[in-house]
């Protein structure tokens, strides 16, 4: 029976489903020391002296290694040529995280009071952050090395026609397109651990990698070693995604403790460090110019590209090299022609990422493609079907030569998919369809990527054990490679069982990446089983004593006519003295050398896809949701539906976050949004199902006619999303992620509208506030930032020292006003988190508040008003009926379902404040104190940071909670052990994030009066996906009579301004009166007017004001109630 | 300090501090790795663990404020294998590192949610929100918890 084309559980499901699947970090070695790095602070500098002698003494510590301990040899990565990048900064630093000491203790928190104690100097060297700064004349060599100042690869192509041969082209399009800056993010951080034993002359490594016999050859060079002295174990591994296809900068630390201490060494990576510190992306800046003749076939193309490398060469030089072929391949181009360089940056290193190279460039070439079409008039599938590259044995102008094709099945099937023929003619009213189409590889023609072996063995009983040197990261190779087995031996598969990844155990397998996991690794299975197979088979007929001809294989059995053998039986036969069969096989598949003109058949075969999606853009929020994506693809024989189909959603939605939301954001080389939280990847709720389509085509190449899938859906649902948006607005995006901000201006500037909100002429009382800002680029932030770091980092934050129970509120009031440094916790979950990012808590003598009586319950009482206790949960108060709709949703839209089951009312209001600057370890004046600059300023602060009222921190109060309570004309009562105060809402905070409360004092309850539950109230949210925290927040109260007279009125904005406020100038133009459209769009005018918004942030105050109008027309008009 | 606490119905004395976090005791000291760290700051779900019966994230807890009972993955008992059975028939994970968070929710979900909540998939998307995958894009695990071996699971334990 052919378990090829059959939905195939994951082998391992039982192990990935009871919580047993082993990942580096659940695995606890004998003596196993804790490893701790110590990274540059600085994006670029010399080291003048590094003195480690109070380190190495401090008790519990075994090694403390700098580059002069270890070997000068340079990681491998991908290509010879390339190598610059060693396993410790030797004399400069080159980019902020680059590591440059290492600590092995008894313990982790051992480990990192040890870094504390290495004393280092640095001399600043001038930063070259951007690949603009790198490229400028005045720009700092960041490696002496390159022959044109910090270009680390340079690349040109020319294929065909060159333009001035050509004939003009009837349209053509110019354009210039910047890819995201995608991290891979995968669930596990890096953690690896090693252990070199000296009796055994063998490096044991547990490092998870789609492509362990990379990470070993990698090990072995960097240490001498013979590849056979290094062995990685096998291990669960929780994501690649070409993340860890290749070593990265952790493997080789741990090893070099290991080294030194003879000990098992353990590193394992904050999420933080995992999303600062480890490789992303490449991104690209792409210039295109292309065209078609009258007919619509295209003509020529040209383009140039920079790429941005980050400090060292990883996968940059060879995916710039790919791409710059892969772009001249897809399309029927009469001529092509491409400069590029890839260029070293003062950032952590980029590198491959799932589409590698023909990610940027093929999102930036279909979203060129899609506006040529439009330019000539022709619909984009139709424009596609004449002009890409899709018939069998088509040659591309670049010597790609296709061996099978559905592209154009896959782009029919998406236009019935989608509804296209309906839906296409009605865009541009803020719904729209697009397409985009991909062809890529499945390999590279290269030696190292084209050979795998795989082994199994036979025993007594029949049951198979296969060993595959694959790393299965989640994309199902394992299965596939059993299920090939199983096939051609005709067994179950319960028989059967799979070791991987152990380089000791399992032959060499050219691992995952291009695409190739499954090619390479179930063609190698294919070779074997046939091979076991046909050698098993004449076993048996000697063993039948029946001549040659054929014998049947079913259920374990080998039959002929009446003889039969069982399995187990015949592997013994077979296996004489072993008393179990083995046998092995190799798969070399056909591969070339490059050749330098590009020119080539670069891959043993192609896969093809198309994709359509349905979006929905709000231009006023700058939202975009997806409504339904269509993902057709041809990958050849599929051979596991059910994990093609996840390779296809994964990849969908990964590509959703690459062109709607993921990007790094780097300031001074340092990245800002390095937590789950700032970092905006998909979410269950932003994520649209998907409908995916596999056409039927079988290739002549791949085992059973399949071929690769990894990479392709990411690769194409980009430009489809892209060329939607453009479909929907008219807005052609040319710089991915398309965050709200782009979307707002992006329309503004379509409709002629201002591009500025606010004008500080209208705020004589901010004028010294805009004097500050004024002075930053001028040299304040640095001076201020200079002078910071001469006065050294932040003050070290110290955790939780002590929870003391109470019983009651008396007690917890008692404790809190007798323990010094003391403060209340309830739900935990901001505290906690502060304590996670390593910033100062409220009080570390922590009083347990959560169960108290007092605080627990909302109650309704005889005059009509509410009280709620501070220890009642988001998710009570998002259930409770008498707290009315707006209060409610607003709960309801805070964080997540967990967190809102924890979090409290109390934690919110008081909650610490969410700049990104902030919360991920930048020294800015709200962390250590006046004497730093506000990052905000000068850095990112598009989302997060206020539009009006900031003082020197830009930051807002995150607690939407506040918003609310304070249209509801909220009172809190606060306590200590001696008195009893209320306060309004309003008036509880003091600055951003910062309440008003004093030693002591505990917010026990919020009153709500009668009146204003009586009133109608509406809540809106801006964020950037469903439960982060608030771009900002609105909500109107108004008392509003039967025939629209407006009595009372509350307008609060939060996330505007430095603390939630009150907006009176509107509710006084409103009061009184019956306000009509006009009034109120005029009343939220004369406030835009007055907000002074950052230079990158103006779209927010457009947004708020949108958000404003909107909810106000609807709310008093009773339209909306929540 | 030293606490009790019982976890998949097992009684246990752990040796803490005031700072300790219920995921270090679970891993760390009780070797029940099956719960994940995916950021320690209460942003991603993978540590997501039962506390007398709620679903809770156990890098945020502080293992001292811990009364009630503690079910892990390890302690999903055999009337959860449908649940289990039904991620791995319709690809309710690749790499499986979040897995375990997940189970954890969904078997929280089924033991609350009326039936009828069940097919409705926008609200279960909602539910989901705090657990992050980087690898299914979610729909394998939104059908999952849609197909019907699930549903089943549900009826036989619905609510009283
Ligand atoms: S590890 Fe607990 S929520 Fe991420
Ligand atoms: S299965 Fe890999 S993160 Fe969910």
């Amino acid at each position: 029976m052919t378990l090829i084309g059959t939905r195939t559980r994951h082998v391992d499901w039982q192990a990935i489903t009871d919580g047993s699947a082993a990942y580096a970090a659940d695995l606890h070695l004998q003596d196993e020391l804790a490893a701790a790095v110590l990274r540059s602070p600085h994006p670029h500098a010399r080291i003048i002296s590094i003195d480690t002698s109070r380190a190495r003494v401090l008790p519990g510590v075994h090694a403390v290694l700098t580059a002069a301990d270890l070997t000068k040899s340079l990681y491998l990565d991908y290509r010879a040529i390339d190598r610059d990048r060693r396993i410790l900064a030797e004399d400069v630093v080159r980019h902020i995280g680059e590591p440059v000491a290492l600590v092995a203790a008894n313990d982790a928190a051992t480990a990192r009071r040890a870094l504390e104690l290495i004393d280092i100097r640095y001399k600043r060297l001038p930063v070259a952050d951007t690949v603009a700064k790198a490229l400028s004349s005045s720009a700092p060599a960041i490696h002496p090395h390159p022959e044109t100042r910090n270009v680390a690869a340079h690349v040109r192509r020319d294929f065909g026609l060159s333009p001035q041969n050509s004939p003009a082209p009837a349209h053509s399009l110019k354009g210039s397109f910047t890819s995201s800056r995608q991290t891979h993010a995968t669930m596990e951080t890096h953690t690896v651990k090693a252990h070199w034993n000296p009796a055994e002359n063998c490096l044991h490594v547990w490092a998870p990698s789609q492509n362990p016999r990379l990470i070993q050859r990698d090990l072995a060079q960097l240490f001498g070693l013979e590849p056979a002295s290094v062995r990685l174990h096998q291990l669960a591994i929780g994501g690649d995604f070409g993340g860890r296809t290749q070593i990265s900068s952790t493997e080789a630390l741990v090893c070099a403790l290991s080294f030194a201490t003879a000990r098992p060494v353990a590193l394992h990576q904050s999420r933080a460090e995992e999303f600062a510190f480890t490789k992303w992306r490449l991104s690209w800046d792409i210039d295109l110019e292309l065209g078609c003749d009258a007919a619509g076939k295209v003509t020529t193309l040209a383009a140039r590209f920079d790429v941005d490398n980050g400090a060292y060469n990883q996968a940059g030089p060879g995916e710039m090299v790919y791409g710059s072929v892969a772009l001249g391949s897809s399309y029927r181009w009469l001529g092509y022609q491409a400069e590029g360089r890839c260029v070293y940056t003062n950032k952590v290193p980029a590198s491959s990422f799932r589409g590698a190279g023909g990610y940027a460039i093929n999102w930036a070439l279909e979203c060129a493609i899609d506006e040529l079409a439009e330019k000539a008039g022709i619909d984009p599938i139709d424009f596609r079907l004449v002009n890409a590259i899709s018939d069998e044995d088509e040659v591309s102008l670049t010597g790609w030569q296709i061996k099978s094709s559905g592209l154009r099945r896959c782009l029919e099937a998406v236009r019935e998919g989608i509804g296209w023929d309906e839906k296409r003619p009605q865009g541009g009213k803020g719904r729209g369809v697009g397409v985009a189409c991909t062809i890529h590889v499945t390999a590279l023609s290269r030696d190292y990527m084209l050979r795998s072996s795989c082994a199994l063995d036979i025993d007594r009983k029949g049951h198979v054990t296969i060993r595959s040197g694959c790393g299965d990261s989640g994309t199902g190779q394992k299965t596939l490679i059993c299920q090939t087995v199983a096939t051609i031996l005709n067994v179950a598969m319960d028989q059967i069982s799979i070791v991987t990844t152990d380089t000791l155990a399992t032959p060499h397998d050219a691992g995952a990446g291009a695409s190739r996991g499954s090619f390479v690794a179930v063609n190698a299975a294919q070779t074997l089983a046939n091979k076991v197979r046909s050698d098993l088979s004449a076993v048996a007929l000697a063993h039948f004593g029946d001549g040659n001809g054929e014998v049947e294989w079913a259920g374990g059995e080998i039959r002929k006519g009446n003889h039969v053998i069982a399995l187990g039986e015949l592997a013994l036969l077979a296996g004489g003295a072993a008393e179990f069969y083995s046998m092995q096989s190799d798969y070399v598949g056909q591969f070339h050398d490059a050749d330098p003109s590009g020119y080539e058949d670069i891959s043993p075969t192609y896969s093809f896809a198309a994709h359509a999606v349905e979006v929905e853009v709000d231009e006023r929020t700058g939202s975009v949701k997806v409504l339904k994506v269509v993902a057709a693809h041809d990958s050849g024989t599929i051979l596991n539906p059910l994990s093609a189909k996840g390779q296809v959603e994964g990849g969908v939605v990964m590509g959703l976050g690459a062109v709607l939301g993921e990007s790094l954001i780097f300031e001074e080389g340092r990245v800002v949004n390095a937590s789950y939280a700032d970092y905006v990847l998909p979410r269950p709720v932003d994520s649209p199902p998907v409908e995916t389509i596999f056409v039927d085509v079988t290739d002549k190449k791949g085992p059973f006619g399949s071929k690769g899938l990894g990479e392709i859906p990411l690769i194409t649902i980009g430009p489809a999303v892209s060329n939607a948006i453009a479909h929907a607005t008219g807005l052609r995006l040319r710089c991915a992620p398309h965050t709200p901000d782009q979307i707002v201006m992006a329309a503004r500037r379509r409709d002629g509208k201002p591009l500025t909100a606010g004008s500080i002429a209208a705020r004589p009382d901010r004028w010294w506030v805009e004097g500050v800002r004024a002075a930053y680029p001028l040299g304040l932030h640095r001076g201020l930032r200079e002078l910071a770091e001469n006065l050294g980092g932040p003050p070290i934050a110290t955790p939780i020292e002590a929870l003391h129970p109470a019983e009651t509120l008396d007690q917890a009031l008692e404790l809190l006003d007798r323990e010094s440094d003391a403060a209340p916790i309830a739900g935990g979950t901001d505290l906690l988190a502060l304590e996670t990012q390593g910033l100062p808590l409220p009080g570390r003598q922590l009083v347990d508040v959560a169960a108290l009586d007092e605080l627990r319950g909302i109650e309704a009482r005889t005059d009509g008003s509410l009280r709620i206790g501070s220890a009642v949960t988001l998710a009570e108060l998002a259930r409770s009926e008498p707290c009315g709709a707006a209060l409610r949703r607003t709960a309801a839209l805070i964080a997540t379902p967990p967190i809102r089951q924890t979090a409290t009312v109390g934690g919110n209001l008081c909650q610490t404040k969410r700049c990104w600057f902030f919360r991920n370890g930048f020294d800015c004046h709200k962390r250590g104190g006046a004497t730093r600059p506000c990052y905000a300023v000068m850095g990112d602060h598009r989302f997060y940071h206020a539009i009006q009222d900031a003082h020197r921190c830009q930051a807002v109060t995150p607690s939407d909670l506040a918003t609310t309570l304070i249209a509801l004309d909220a009172r809190i009562e606060i306590r200590s052990a001696h008195a009893m105060r209320h306060l309004d809402v309003g008036h509880l905070y003091g600055g951003p994030g910062e309440t008003r409360l004093t030693p002591g004092e505990m917010i026990c309850a919020i009153e709500i009066p009668c009146e204003a539950l009586h009133r109608r109230s509406a809540y809106r949210k801006l964020a950037l996906w469903q439960g982060a925290f608030a771009i900002a927040t609105a909500c109107v109260s108004a008392k509003v009579s039967d025939d629209a007279l407006v009595s009372e009125l509350r307008v609060v904005l939060g996330g505007a301004s430095s603390v939630p406020q009150r907006i009176s100038s509107i509710e006084r133009r409103l009061t009184g009166r019956r306000p009509d459209s006009a009034l109120i769009k005029e009343s939220v005018g004369s406030w835009l007017r007055k907000t002074h918004p950052l230079p990158g942030n103006h779209w927010k105050a457009f947004a708020v004001a949108d958000m404003l109008e909107d909810l106000l027309s609807r709310a008093l008009a009773g339209k909306e109630t929540a | 300090m030293i606490i009790r606490l019982t976890v998949n119905g097992r009684q246990h004395e752990v040796e803490i501090s005031a700072a300790t976090r219920l995921i270090d005791v679970l891993r760390d000291q009780l070797g029940l790795t099956g719960t994940k760290q995916g950021c320690r700051a209460g942003e991603c779900g993978a540590c997501t663990i039962l506390v007398g019966g709620q679903p809770i994230q156990a890098c945020i807890t502080l293992a001292s404020r811990v009364r009630d009972e503690v079910r892990t993955v390890e302690g999903l008992d055999d009337r959860f294998i449908p649940l289990r059975q039904a991620f791995a028939d319709h690809g309710g994970f690749q790499c499986g590192f979040c897995t375990p968070g997940q189970l954890m929710r969904a078997a929280a979900l089924l033991a609350e949610t009326p039936l009828e909540r069940l097919s409705d998939e926008a609200w279960l998307r909602e539910q989901m929100n705090g657990n992050v995958c980087r690898c299914t894009g979610y729909c394998g695990i939104i059908r999952a918890l849609m197909s019907e071996d699930v549903r089943a699971l549900a009826r036989d334990n619905a609510p009283e």
